[in-house]
């Protein structure tokens, strides 16, 4: 982000434009408010996302799933049925 | 063929500001935008906010909407709307950070609206991504709408200003911009159209 | 352990910010439930007791590996998806084991799912760097004001039912001009504690 900020002044230096540059890309770094940063190592970042969104995902998912295996109850489905077709979100 | 069209859209968004109004007709999604109707200027910026998140999440989830398997439907919508709404708060955040301070709460609760999780549902899973394109417009300019009607009457009678530009010099009504005025404002309005829809002869909306 | 700190924060969160009337938080079940006082008590339990314990799984997740890694901007992300998840979870179970308490309150579960509340409460304690038993104080806090809240308001619609109003107030309109004045009521809380 530092290069491709220092590339576009440049540039808008040499074309004798004012710099817009300032409305176009901010200086806050990622989270606004509370926890701004000036620099933010870019792929770091995307690997510790990926990975902790798989992960949560997968706990969650195995969890829900386990847990709806362990505690099922036998129910009519019809009235799943019927229940899932009523269901808008309200 | 082109004509045709044409109309229809119009009818979508026509539909979304008047008939299918959020807050007025349906009352839904109430919850952040009473907070932040104090000013003319928050209102207006939590319309927009709106009206970009629901035209970006109606038109992802009708592009997605041969692929999501009907089961997991409402999370996949979550995860969706989620992610825009993550993305318009930091923007915010970066380009009015003074209007952030006041308002950085509910811009991250547009997550919780059910109207555009309802929307998303019942109508972006369904259409093509154009009619889409449009019905989101349509909803989020009524929004926009709702939220500048009852922000203009709040500032006018609680300040005397609008938009910070002083135009009346005594305060009419100090209590409209206290929480107790938002509410009262609200219901004021609501009363108001459904008057109005009374007397055109439709059904009011009586029970929440 | 500062319990002065502690009371402090539930008489912030449910009396001077209270997230019905101060924070405007809630309308959306709030209308829907306070019609009957048996519907509100049992939707103050099942509310408290499920933003209590979310809260405090938000607050682990949070500080043990989203701070660490600075990825704090999934938080809106993490929390819808740690309250659903739970939601899910505490119905498949709670049906299973005590389907009486499930027949009582179960109803109210799937309400409390994707609302206002349910996500503003861990925001505020991420926002506000709270540690972890003052975030569960926050937490328990803001259900006695929601409980406070539904209570006044169930006891009033009941008898309003009964009113004479003029034809397009009834039902919503009604409903939040009388919210506006207990909204007027609790204004006199501020400025109690100066925070």
């Amino acid at each position: 982000m530092a290069e491709l900020q220092r590339i576009l002044t440049e540039v808008f230096g040499l074309l004798k434009l004012p710099d817009i540059f300032q409305f176009l890309v901010p200086y806050v770094g990622v989270g606004g408010g509370v926890d701004a940063k000036e620099h933010v190592p870019l792929l770091p970042m995307l690997e510790y996302t990926l990975i902790f969104l798989a992960g949560i995902g997968t706990l969650f998912g195995l969890g829900l799933a386990i847990t709806a295996k362990k505690f099922s109850v036998k129910t009519d489905p019809k009235i799943e049925q019927v229940m899932d077709v009523l269901a808008h979100a309200h | 063929m082109a004509q045709k069209d044409t109309v229809d859209y119009f009818g979508l968004i026509k539909n979304g500001i008047f008939k299918e109004n959020t807050i007025f007709k349906l009352a839904l999604s109430l919850c952040p935008s009473i907070a932040v109707t104090n000013n003319l200027r928050n209102g207006v910026l939590m319309g927009t906010a709106v009206l970009f998140v629901q035209v970006m999440v109606n038109i992802t989830i009708s592009l997605m909407r041969s692929f999501i398997h009907p089961r997991i439907r409402l999370p996949i919508f979550m995860l969706v709307i989620s992610g825009w709404v993550t993305v318009t708060d930091m923007t915010m955040a970066a380009f009015a950070p003074e209007a952030y301070k006041q308002m950085g709460l509910y811009i991250q609760l547009i997550v919780a609206f059910a109207s555009i999780l309802a929307r998303a549902e019942m109508f972006a899973s369904k259409n093509k991504i154009v009619p889409s394109l449009f019905d989101g417009i349509g909803m989020g300019l009524g929004f926009l709408g709702a939220l500048t009607i009852i922000s203009f009457f709040r500032e006018i009678l609680g300040k005397g200003s609008l938009w910070g530009f002083t135009i009346i010099q005594a305060k009419p009504l100090l209590i409209m911009v206290l929480p107790a005025g938002g509410f009262f404002a609200v219901g004021i309005l609501m009363g108001f159209f459904n008057w109005m829809g009374m007397r055109n002869g439709s059904k009011s909306r009586e029970t929440l | 352990m500062e319990f002065a700190k502690l009371f402090e924060i539930i008489i912030a969160s449910s009396l001077i910010n209270n997230f019905v009337f101060t924070r405007f938080l809630g309308l959306c079940i709030f209308f829907g439930v306070s019609r009957k006082m048996e519907t509100a008590i049992g939707m103050s339990i099942t509310f408290t007791s499920v933003m209590m314990i979310s809260t405090a799984l938000s607050w682990i997740i949070f500080h043990f590996i989203m701070v660490p890694l600075e990825i704090t901007f999934l938080k809106i992300i993490i929390f819808i998806g740690i309250v659903a998840g739970f939601v899910q979870a505490s119905d498949t179970i709670m049906r299973k084991i005590s389907p009486g308490l499930y027949y009582k309150l179960g109803i109210y579960l799937a309400l409390i799912s994707t609302n206002c509340i349910i996500l503003a409460v861990p925001l505020i304690s991420a926002g506000e760097h709270y540690s972890f038993i003052e975030s569960i104080a926050f937490a328990f806090g803001s259900g006695i004001g929601f409980a406070l809240a539904m209570i006044i308001m169930a006891s009033i619609r009941e008898k309003l039912e009964l009113a004479n109003i003029p034809a397009p107030f009834k039902g919503t309109p009604i409903a939040f001009i009388v919210t506006g004045l207990i909204a007027l009521a609790f204004t006199g809380f501020s400025g109690l504690i100066k925070i």
